[in-house]
């Protein structure tokens, strides 16, 4: 474990490294602050969950950017021979690979932190649904980076990974949401579509904490997480 | 040799095959054992709701009543969304205010449909029996029409009945009743009857031929009425049959008196020769008819319920919710899941002041219990006078005088009948040749839960006085037998103390409870509550006692006028609880000099020498008997009648939102029924406010310095700042 946290303390401060990274929150802050504008008025009420939801799929497109070149780089530059020689195994790199961006990511929230601050200074919000509502934005935000992870591992180009986590992102986003507004869907096919993430997401955003809604989001992320390690390991045996 | 073949490095095939399979296989495993912890945890339902008003969980009360259901159930919210309308400027000239309120209630329309749509979706967690959706009839048209017609193969049963009934009143019935009357028409315009007699026979005659002539004209109108619901698309199969019956029972009371008159004028020596001729040879024929028309009424009483017109109504109304249960629906509008109330504080200090408060736990739970339970019975009993429990007809018929609370309790699932337990309505209408108004028999009052409404003998009949029994064997006998009862009585109104006997309960009718009358000089205030305190017997109350009907209507007000002293003593085997507390500020006692209260100019004064009581007082009880029923006892009875139930807040009716001034007079009258029938979990869902809290003023300076110059601009610029130093950092 000793090892995973090196290689995610690492990759953490390489994200500050980069240009990429800064570009990538500022353009989260400014989307962010609008979506705020209208909530933050006098005569609204005292709460963020339009936010929230709004912050979702606002991470469709910034995650994959931030967690495309996790793997992917590293197979373009060749530094991969060398990460694999090292004494450290698969499931240590991914872990690392995944424990740094994902810090990264809740780096990237901690500004909003200035959005409760407010609503404290002009109102008496309810603590209870913007606490659930961060714990399910961290829980989207881990699933996020498995997959974008996942899609690193596939490729050597960064754009291909970045567009190919985009696009599962996209699946299992806004497709279930916008097939769960059909009328013509059968039972079943709405029962999957309730599957999809914003459907899991939504109850953390109300103020509800679901132990089915968190096991959803840490079984799909381990999933992801595992296909990581087996593409890595595949390059061992390919 | 040996050796050679077992060296052999393996192939890329090879490779693939063993341990591609060996990633495929340990994927499917992950996966599919990710599948199942994720939906044990789903199936496990463990939910912790953050919020401060618990607004998204359930009563444990009410997961108790859903878990134990039976039969399935099905809640649709029919709540619409706010649409880019709702948003939109109404006028190129619209002042800020009005861009506030149109952007309040656009956000409030939001809040609701929210509201709702968690809540149903919250009964379907709890319950594997209940199925829980959202259509937004005006986002989703199709989804609506789907619904319909779902909603029409599973109770459209009795459209057939109706579509039935109503082609063939068309077709044979109306036609028949038309000709006949038709052609008695014609026959009365030849009869000659002496006009402007003052015989009252003669006129009675003159004034029925005037009537029957009327007969065609009436008939057309009744069909025109007829016509219209039929022209609806979809028909209104309800309406018309209401139209049929509303002008069938017109024209059956027309034919009903016109018998009469014939009947008594028949023999009479007085008439002309003819127009005796014309009424013996009529009245077989009037006869007739009146029998066609009382077959139609009867046919209509056969008809029941028509379950589709309430979809019609739920859909035609804005933000309904429908309960469906496997043969019936029920519709819950608007005012019944959105109750106003208002917060005085913020009405104080001007500020927003109407709180809603959100009743669609205990409607929902309601609806719920009325699909799959028998309705309890309340039966209004009264020593005699008018029926009390009537629904009136705004603007054309009144109720009684409970009638009010008698639609809360039927909303409530509740079967509500009516007794005058001493006869002497039956009596009195007999004398007065009227027909005895329907009561239902001492067998079907035994399981009903009793409102008692205990008035004096002068107020039962002023001509009967004294004369009208006591009703206190009747309570006692049904209390003996495990019924329960909600005693409700007027000062000098029977004590019904044999009935009490073993309860351990007085009501001193014989006593009033008053107070010192503060302020009675003072300017008159517009407050009710500051006016009432000027007069001696009456009591604004938020306070109502520790028992668990009393505790969920603390702090909401309450007028008693007048209440006289409820007195409770221990008796073996009987847990008694006082309600209503008296406040002792200002200073307020039993009053034994009745008249002293009412007289004008008069101020009752404490006097220990004529029997004055001192408190503390208490205004009621509530008691529980082991083996037996319960029983609730409230020293006041105009508490609970329309009059008082009904006064509005004027300062809130002047913003046109109707909020009662007195909600805790019908919820004190609803928890007692709901804890006589054992149905204590809905006191405890009974409607909260909710808290919504709203971010204060900030001037538009400010609120531009945060927008734009702190979340647009400072905190971007920030994050670029601590690149930039960054990269200067690493670059020295």
């Amino acid at each position: 474990m000793t090892r995973a946290t090196v290689i995610a303390r690492r990759e953490l401060s390489s994200y500050f490294y980069s240009p990429l990274a800064y570009v990538a929150m500022v353009l989260f802050l400014i989307a962010a602050g609008f979506s705020f504008w209208d909530d933050f008025r006098p005569g609204q009420p005292a709460a963020m969950r339009s936010i929230f939801e709004y912050m979702v799929w606002l991470l469709v497109f910034i995650v994959p950017v931030l967690s495309m070149g996790l793997l992917s780089q590293e197979f373009a530059t060749g530094t991969v021979e060398t990460m694999m020689t090292a004494p450290v195994n698969d499931t240590e790199v991914v872990l690392g690979k995944f424990l740094g961006s994902f810090a990264f990511y809740a780096v990237l929230l901690v500004p909003t932190l200035l959005y409760v601050g407010l609503l404290r200074v002009y109102s008496k919000p309810d603590y209870g649904p913007i606490f659930s509502g961060y714990v399910g934005l961290l829980l989207v935000g881990a699933l996020f980076t498995s997959i974008g992870l996942f899609c690193s591992s596939l490729t050597k180009s960064q754009v291909v990974a970045a567009v190919s986590s985009a696009a599962i992102l996209v699946l299992v986003t806004v497709v279930p949401r916008w097939a769960s507004a059909k009328a013509s869907l059968s039972d079943f096919w709405r029962a999957a579509a309730g599957q999809g993430v914003f459907a899991k997401y939504t109850d953390f955003a109300r103020g509800i904490l679901d132990l089915g809604n968190f096991v959803y989001f840490l079984a799909a992320t381990t999933v992801f997480l595992f296909l990581t390690v087996k593409v890595l390991e595949a390059r061992r045996w390919k | 040799m040996a050796d050679e073949k077992t060296n052999q490095p393996e192939s890329q095939k090879q490779r693939w095959l063993k341990y591609g399979s060996n990633v495929a296989v340990a994927s499917i495993v992950v996966i599919a054992l990710a599948v199942l912890v994720t939906y044990l945890a789903q199936s496990a339902r463990k939910r912790v709701d953050t919020t401060r008003s618990g607004q998204y969980s359930l009563k444990p009360q009410t997961k108790e009543i859903v878990k134990e259901l039976k039969q399935p159930i099905r809640l649709i919210s029919l709540y619409s969304a706010p649409t880019a309308d709702d948003y939109k400027a109404r006028s190129g000239t619209e002042s800020d205010a009005d861009r506030r309120v149109r952007e309040q209630a656009a956000e409030e329309k939001q809040w609701r449909y929210e509201a709702v749509n968690d809540m149903v979706q919250e009964y379907a967690r709890a319950s594997d029996k209940i199925k829980a959706e959202a259509i937004d009839p005006l986002a989703d048209p199709a989804k609506v029409d789907m619904l319909v017609a779902q909603l029409t193969e599973t109770y459209g049963g009795e459209v057939k009945k109706y579509r039935d009934f109503i082609d063939t009143y068309r077709e044979k019935t109306f036609p028949e009743i038309k000709n006949l009357a038709a052609q008695e028409a014609a026959a009365v315009a030849k009869v000659t009857v002496p006009e402007n007699s003052e015989d009252e026979q003669l006129q009675a005659i003159d004034g029925a031929k005037f009537t029957v002539v009327q007969f065609p004209k009436v008939l057309e109108q009744i069909n025109t009425l007829i016509k219209r619901p039929l022209e609806q698309k979809p028909p209104d199969y309800k309406g018309a049959v209401d139209a049929i019956q509303s002008g069938t029972s017109q024209f059956d009371a027309f034919l009903g008196q016109i018998i009469a008159a014939f009947n008594s004028a028949k023999t009479s020596e007085k008439l002309p020769a003819d127009v005796k001729a014309y009424i013996n040879e009529s009245l077989p024929r009037y006869e007739a008819i009146k029998k066609l028309t009382t077959s139609v009424l009867d046919q209509v009483k056969g008809l029941g319920e028509l379950k589709l017109d309430k979809l019609r109504e739920s859909l035609r109304a804005r933000d309904s919710i429908l309960v469906l249960g496997d043969s019936d629906l029920k519709v819950l509008t608007s005012d019944q899941v959105w109750q106003n109330d208002v917060d005085r504080q913020a009405m104080g200090a001007g500020r927003q002041v109407v709180k809603p408060k959100f009743a669609g736990e205990q409607q929902i739970t309601t609806a719920i219990l009325s699909l799959t339970q028998k309705p309890r019975k309340i039966a209004f009993v009264r020593p005699s006078g008018p029926p009390v429990a009537e629904s009136g007809i705004p603007g054309f018929q009144r109720g009684g005088m409970l009638g009010a609370i008698a639609d809360r309790l039927r909303s409530y699932n509740f079967e509500v009948i009516e007794k005058d337990l001493s006869g002497m309505s039956a009596m009195q209408a007999q004398m007065q040749g009227q027909p005895a108004p329907e009561e239902p028999s001492d067998e079907e009052l035994k399981d009903a839960i009793w409102v008692v409404v205990n008035l004096p003998s002068q107020q039962q009949n002023p001509m009967m006085g004294a004369m009208s029994p006591t009703i206190a064997p009747k309570i006692m006998e049904h209390l003996n037998a495990g019924g329960s009862a909600l005693v409700m009585t007027l000062p000098n109104a029977d004590k019904l103390d044999e009935a009490f006997a073993d309860w351990g309960v007085q009501m001193a009718t014989d006593q009033i409870i008053v107070h010192e009358a503060a302020g009675a000089d003072s300017v008159r205030s517009t407050d009710m509550i500051e006016e009432a305190k000027k007069i001696p017997y009456i009591f604004a109350l938020n306070e109502f006692g520790d028992h668990l009907l009393a505790k969920p209507i603390r702090g909401l007000d309450a007028i008693m006028v007048p209440i006289i002293p409820v007195r409770t003593q221990s008796k073996p085997g009987v847990t008694a609880t006082p309600l209503l507390p008296i406040p002792q500020q200002p200073k307020a006692w039993a009053e034994t000099d009745m008249s002293s209260v009412s007289r004008p100019g008069v101020t009752p004064n404490f006097d220990e020498k004529t029997g004055d009581i001192a408190g503390p007082l208490f205004g009621g009880a509530a008691l529980e008997r082991e083996g037996k029923g319960r029983l609730v006892v409230i020293g006041s009875l105009q508490f609970a009648t329309d009059g008082l139930i009904s006064i509005p807040d004027e300062e809130m009716l002047q913003r046109g939102v109707f909020v009662a001034r007195f909600p805790a007079n019908a919820e004190l009258v609803t928890n007692s029924i709901f804890w006589l029938a054992k149905m204590e979990p809905m006191i405890a869902i009974s409607p909260a406010a909710m808290e919504v809290s709203r971010i204060g003023p900030i001037s538009p300076g400010l609120l531009t310095f945060w927008r734009v110059g702190v979340l647009l601009v400072g905190l971007p610029a920030l994050v670029v700042l601590a690149g930039v130093g960054v990269y200067v950092s690493r670059k020295n």
